[in-house]
């Protein structure tokens, strides 16, 4: 074999991977869809109370993740390409149990606040391990690094804040995956 | 000599994998876990009587696996990579990747 032939054939194949890699890096759909749950949580704990966030959160993260689910299937039925599901549901499962263990446990106090930020980052550092996302393993570390600030300092409004850092990080990430999602799909 | 020989990545290479077809699918198959049979085609740009004569070749080698059902009624035809598909795959990049750097090492002046 010619080396120029080896130069071709893996320039060739390594473009099939790559374009296979960012069709199932898609992720602005539950980026957009979770990070929007936790803006709207954000009122919810400022003006009701903490079992009305906690209802909250119980009922729409299932919904959530029920919809990401079929928003995934619609795209490989679309696409007729596909990742393997089962780590990525396996994560969701540990975020949410994680999270509703450590909020219901916490019972209103920095573990109900913090612990459930906790968890959400440690899960979207798998989701980046997975996805090989630079973008989401950096989200993952705001959360983490918010969640420990939160719960050493202790501020006022403490959940707003951290779901505010998690809302808008989230919905950012997902409003670039969705133009590059664009760009992919087009 | 004929321990340089022996070393050269070019034996290394897999003559059912090396060609550019069956490369292709193996390259999409180790990013993902299933493709269909229309994104395979699309994507490497083929006539489906060339991918299915490659797909065969690859079977019988047991590097990929066919899953026939149907979705919404219609006929899908999804391949998957097996594990031995997926380390001869790994095992022909780096034998080209090697003879690549090789030769740009002995072109250089």
């Amino acid at each position: 074999m010619e080396t120029s032939d080896a130069d071709r054939l893996l320039g060739a194949t390594r473009a099939a991977g790559r374009r296979t890699r960012s069709l199932l890096a898609a992720n602005s759909f539950p980026m957009i869809l979770f990070g929007l749950l936790a803006l709207a949580s954000a009122p919810v704990a400022e003006v009701w109370s903490w079992p009305a966030t906690a209802v909250l959160w119980l009922v729409g993260a299932p919904l959530c993740a029920v919809a990401t689910g079929l928003w995934y299937r619609s795209r490989e039925l679309e696409h007729g390409v596909a990742a393997n599901a089962w780590p990525f549901i396996a994560t969701a499962v540990f975020i949410l149990v994680g999270a509703t263990a450590l909020g219901m446990a916490g019972r209103g106090g920095a573990v109900s606040y913090a612990g459930p930020l906790f968890v959400i980052g440690l899960g979207y550092l798998v989701f980046a391990r997975l996805e090989r996302s630079v973008s989401v393993a950096g989200l993952a570390a705001c959360v983490l690094v918010g969640a420990i600030a939160l719960a050493l300092l202790r501020p006022s409004h403490a959940y707003t804040i951290g779901v505010v850092i998690f809302g808008v990080g989230s919905v950012l990430l997902g409003l670039v995956s969705l133009v590059r999602e664009r760009h992919v799909d087009g | 000599m004929a321990e340089e020989e022996a070393s050269h990545p070019a034996v290394e290479l897999d003559e059912t994998v090396h060609q550019r077809v069956r490369l292709g699918v193996l390259a999409i198959l180790v990013e993902a876990d299933r493709a269909n049979f229309t994104y395979l085609r699309d994507t490497l740009g083929v006539t489906d009587g060339n991918l299915s004569a490659h797909l065969n070749v690859l079977v019988n080698a047991g590097y990929v696996q066919l899953d026939k059902r149907f979705v919404e009624g219609r006929p899908r035809t999804w391949v998957r990579a097996t594990a031995k598909g997926r380390s001869t795959f790994r095992a022909e990049v780096d034998a080209l990747d090697r003879l690549v750097t090789r030769y740009r090492a002995s072109a250089q002046p």
